[in-house]
Order: structure tokens, then C-alpha cells, then sequence
């Protein structure tokens, strides 16, 4: 079958011949192991389909064996999610019957340390927020770089509060992207949040208009699993 | 079935790393995207075929959260500094970051399913076999898909050449 294949064209093949392949150094290895053992370890509890059962909290679900081992049982169905632009992509290779409920567990990078905010208040308090110490945007781009990170920062607020169980402070953030980001670059995103902090908050009426909204305004979101779970 | 995670993260961790790098993720994008790939994966491991090779799988979701980054950080990786590596020729690490931008431009313009084949196969090495087995689809349709992923390459670095001149 590789014989109906023609070669790589040159430009191609000599473009992709300059691309470097980094190794992963052994200490970042280990620090994103522990990274990514805690985020496992910090699933929500999830449901599965319309009829089916629920599912154990991921927290206990997930084991880590005497010999370290984490081992993850196949009933988990959640999405971490970056950034949300190019998540359409996702479909690539996921089966049609694959049904695929979005949470967000994201456990923050060391060095970035998002503090949720406290519970509701008149005045908001801003995110304590401490960007990436290597990051040192250049004078004139750096509004657009600030801003963006800010957004995402906000984005990660909500998903860490959502995580701690504190639906107030996932709306705070949401709120406050609400005032900044009027035409933000994942806004779509944080609707879904608000849907599911709605939710958790135990403010049904209030996440069912949510979702509404969100429906109306994105009929074919990639979050709509997470909005319609959120629901349930 | 159970998907043994940190089995998996010590034998594909690497090669995760080094295809997003490829991709042209770098610094804190580059570790988020990694991190992504594994919870996601483990998220996902009711959809994990055991009888499936795991590596297609994996770096199928590692491009995709490689690609989420990108797009997310398109706008700002720009400013991000570079970290100089006193072993590298400044010229060929020049480059290799313009070419690692010209390539990730490139597949950022190609159909989803067209992108993922030509990014396992042509920059990271994944049999067409292996991804046929982890899409789903036969082998024809891989090579099929690869073929028009490599004319849609070929013709947006063209375009991406010519107007950047």
C-alpha cells in the first residue's frame, strides 16, 4: 500500500529535516509526572450517558498502587482542556459513539500560582495572579501579550475553583472576565463554566438559563457535553 | 480495561515532549501541552483500545492539544524570549525556530483529519499501519488522507513563503 504513496516533496522533506526534536530533560519529566498525578487525582465526580450510572468520584477511582503505580479505571470520561480554539480537532479520532463528558482539572504550573478568590463579595478582589518568571513580554506588544495571559489566567481561576468545589469563586472569575474580556478570545469557553459553577452552586434555575443562552449562542460547542453534564 | 498511566507517561513522556517541540511549542506552552495529553489520555481510557498500539493514540491527543495551544498562543508567542542554549549556533537554532513556525503555520491551515495523519507520520514516524489502527480507519484511507495532506503542506508553505516575503 506505501507504494501508491508518492515520496515527500523536497521543500517539504528539507523543511521538516530542520525541525529540532527536544528531549525531555529528567527533572521536568518527574515535575510534570507530579503534575499530571494530581490533576488525575483531582477528578470530579463525572456521569456517564443519559440512563447510565454514576460514576464514583474520579479521587478514589483513581488508585496509586503501593509501587506508585497510577492506574485509571476505563469508566472516566472527562476532557482537559488547554486552550479552547483549536478543540474541534478533537473529533479526529474520537469514535461516533464515544460520549465524552468536559470537566476541568487543570492543576496550575508551579510557578504560576492562581489563588481562587474568596467567596462573593461587592467588590471582587482581582486574581492573585504571578506570571511565568521566564516570560518578559517586549514594550510594545506587551498589552496584547499581558491581556491574553490575563484572560487565560481568569479561564484557569474558574477551573481551579470549580475543582476546590467553590462554584463562588469560579463565578467570581467568571464575572470579572465578564467585565474584561467583552469580546475575549474564549469566551465561549466561560460560558460553560458559568454553566457548571451554576450548577454546582445548586442554582439550577440559574444554570438552565445559562445553558440556554449558551445553546442559542453556540449551537455546535465542544463544551456542550460539559454544559449538558453540568445539568444532570 | 485499565489504562496503566504511569507506565505509560515513562515510556511516552519523551516522545510526547519532542513531537510537541517539533510541533514548535516551546517553554511553558510546551509542559502545559504534555500535561494535557496525559490527563486527557487518562480521561479518555474508556476509548483506549488495549489491543491498539498506544502511541498513534497518544500523540493523536498530544497534536491535538498541540494544536489548541497553538492557536491559543498564536498571538503571543512572538514575545516570548528566547532561552539561548550556549551548545547551539544561534544560526541553525534561528533556523530551526523559523522553520519549526513555518511548519505549524502550515498544518494550522490543513483539514483536522489531513493535519493529524501528516503530523504522526511525516513528523513524528508513526507507521500509516498505527494510525490507520488508532483512527479506526483502513490503511487506505490513511495514506489516502496523507497524500492530500502532503499537497495541502507543500502548497501552504508555498503561500506562507511567498507572503512572507
Amino acid at each position: 500500500m506505501s507504494d501508491e504513496l508518492e515520496p515527500l516533496d523536497p521543500g517539504s522533506r528539507s523543511l521538516l529535516s530542520a525541525l529540532p526534536s527536544p528531549p525531555l530533560p529528567p527533572e521536568l519529566k518527574a515535575r510534570l509526572w507530579a503534575r499530571v498525578e494530581a490533576s488525575a487525582l483531582a477528578l470530579p465526580p463525572v456521569t456517564t450517558g443519559a440512563s447510565g450510572p454514576s460514576v464514583a468520584p474520579a479521587a478514589k477511582a483513581v488508585g496509586v498502587g503501593a509501587a506508585g503505580k497510577l492506574v485509571v479505571p476505563a469508566i472516566i470520561g472527562a476532557l482537559v482542556a488547554g486552550a479552547g480554539g483549536g478543540i474541534a480537532i478533537d473529533r479526529a479520532l474520537r469514535t461516533p459513539e464515544e460520549k465524552v463528558a468536559i470537566r476541568y482539572i487543570d492543576i496550575p504550573r508551579q510557578r504560576e500560582v492562581v489563588t481562587p478568590p474568596a467567596p462573593p463579595a461587592p467588590e471582587p478582589v482581582a486574581p492573585v495572579v504571578t506570571p511565568p518568571p521566564t516570560v518578559m513580554p517586549k514594550p510594545k506588544p506587551a498589552a496584547v501579550a499581558v491581556a491574553s495571559a490575563e484572560e487565560r489566567n481568569l479561564v484557569e481561576l474558574a477551573r481551579t475553583a470549580l475543582l476546590k468545589r467553590e462554584p463562588a469563586g469560579a463565578l467570581d472569575a467568571v464575572a470579572q472576565h465578564r467585565r474584561k474580556f467583552a469580546k475575549g478570545q474564549l469566551n465561549e469557553e466561560v460560558d460553560a463554566l458559568e454553566v457548571q459553577a451554576f450548577a454546582q452552586a445548586g442554582r439550577a434555575d440559574e444554570a438552565s438559563a445559562a445553558a440556554k443562552r449558551f445553546r442559542a449562542k453556540y449551537p455546535h460547542s465542544v463544551f456542550e457535553d460539559a454544559v449538558r453534564a453540568a445539568l444532570k | 480495561m485499565k489504562l496503566d498511566l504511569r507506565a505509560v507517561y515513562e515510556s511516552e513522556a519523551g516522545g510526547v515532549y519532542s513531537f510537541l517541540g517539533r510541533f514548535g511549542l516551546r517553554g511553558p506552552d510546551l509542559e502545559d501541552a504534555v500535561h494535557d495529553t496525559f490527563v486527557t489520555a487518562m480521561s479518555r481510557a474508556d476509548s483506549y483500545d488495549a489491543s491498539r498500539p498506544v502511541r498513534p493514540w497518544l500523540l493523536g491527543i498530544a497534536f491535538r492539544m498541540g494544536v489548541a495551544r497553538a492557536r491559543g498562543v498564536k498571538e503571543t508567542s512572538a514575545e516570548i524570549p528566547e532561552v539561548a542554549d550556549p551548545k547551539q549556533d544561534p544560526e541553525r537554532a534561528l533556523e530551526a525556530r523559523q522553520a519549526q513556525a513555518l511548519v505549524q503555520q502550515a498544518l494550522l491551515t490543513l483539514p483536522e483529519e489531513q493535519a493529524t495523519v501528516f503530523a504522526l507520520y511525516d513528523l513524528q514516524g508513526v507507521s500509516a499501519n498505527e494510525i490507520a489502527l488508532s483512527m479506526g480507519t483502513p490503511v487506505k484511507t490513511t495514506y489516502s488522507r496523507l497524500r492530500l495532506a502532503r499537497q495541502a503542506f507543500a502548497a501552504a508553505v508555498k503561500r506562507l513563503e511567498g507572503g512572507a516575503r
